[in-house]
């Protein structure tokens, strides 16, 4: 039990810290520039062109953000996930592992899902059921 | 926080975006555009469906005019409310007119002996986004004539 509500006070501390963090907040744009960059431990925050920055032209005609990509530190990186052990035996094997995935699909219908329908188009899944 | 220090990072920041944009890996660029009252995001070589009345033919090179925002990997140009024309251009051909699907509208009701069946089509238009540009002279401009130019950055000390 002791464990429980030690692990539960920590939480409860995560969550306090993360909502001291100033939030991305449209109404200013203040408050995006203040808001936290994505550390790095490989120094490059502290070049000049990677730290993100907004301005807005003299004649407020237009704003200007500059938000380069973050690198990530490639040891912070982790493995690709390996494949199914399934998978992996066919690779001596006469049967090529596409021809058993196939064989695994052949009742599923052709074409993409409705779940997939609805991530490719940004829509919810009702879209795609026939009316 | 001194003025001239505010100075330097607009300066610097108006040279890191004309460099990107001027660069060959400026990667894939996005725009919002407004066109007949919706807001799209789109990218290049991207087809969009214009629906209802819309006066241009088919092979027609236009001018999309209200972009509110153009952007890249590591850059963004926000317009208040929209870019300037000279700023960046937006192009498009229109390459197909063509009617939406069958759609049913079936209105009953009780007891009334009333009946209506009708199939609807709207006209619809294809448009084809063509690859564009971002003039970086305008902001250089900007730069040049500078007043009181507010830069906002959490670097700035």
């Amino acid at each position: 039990m002791n464990m429980r509500q030690t692990k539960r006070s920590e939480n409860k501390k995560n969550k306090e810290e993360t909502s001291k963090q100033p939030r991305l907040c449209r109404h200013t744009i203040q408050r995006i520039a203040n808001s936290p960059i994505h550390s790095q431990s490989d120094g490059t925050e502290n070049e000049p062109n990677r730290t993100p920055m907004v301005a807005m032209t003299p004649d407020d005609s237009t704003i200007v953000c500059w938000h380069p990509e973050p690198t990530f530190p490639y040891e912070y990186t982790k493995p690709l996930p390996t494949r199914k052990d399934k998978d992996l035996g066919m690779g001596d094997s006469v049967l090529k592992v596409e021809h058993h995935r196939d064989y695994m699909e052949r009742y599923r219908t052709r074409g993409p899902s409705k779940k997939e329908l609805a991530a490719m188009f940004y829509t919810s899944k009702h879209q795609w059921f026939p009316k | 926080m001194d003025i001239a220090s505010k100075t330097v990072t607009f300066r610097e920041l108006i040279e890191q975006v004309n460099n990107t944009i001027q660069s060959p890996d400026v990667g894939r660029l996005f725009a919002v555009i407004h066109l007949r009252g919706n807001q799209r995001k789109v990218t290049t070589e991207d087809i969009i469906i214009v629906n209802g009345d819309f006066p241009p033919t088919v092979g027609e090179r236009i001018r999309l005019e209200k972009v509110l925002m153009v952007g890249g990997k590591d850059f963004s140009l926000i317009g208040r409310p929209l870019l300037s024309r000279n700023v960046v251009k937006v192009e498009a051909t229109v390459i197909e007119k063509t009617l939406s699907n069958f759609r049913v509208s079936f209105n009953y009701l009780n007891g009334k002996n009333y009946k209506r069946f009708k199939g609807i089509k709207n006209c619809q238009h294809l448009l084809l986004l063509h690859q564009w540009k971002i003039i970086p002279s305008l902001i250089g401009y900007c730069c040049s004539s500078m007043k009181h130019s507010i830069v906002i950055s959490n670097r700035m000390t």
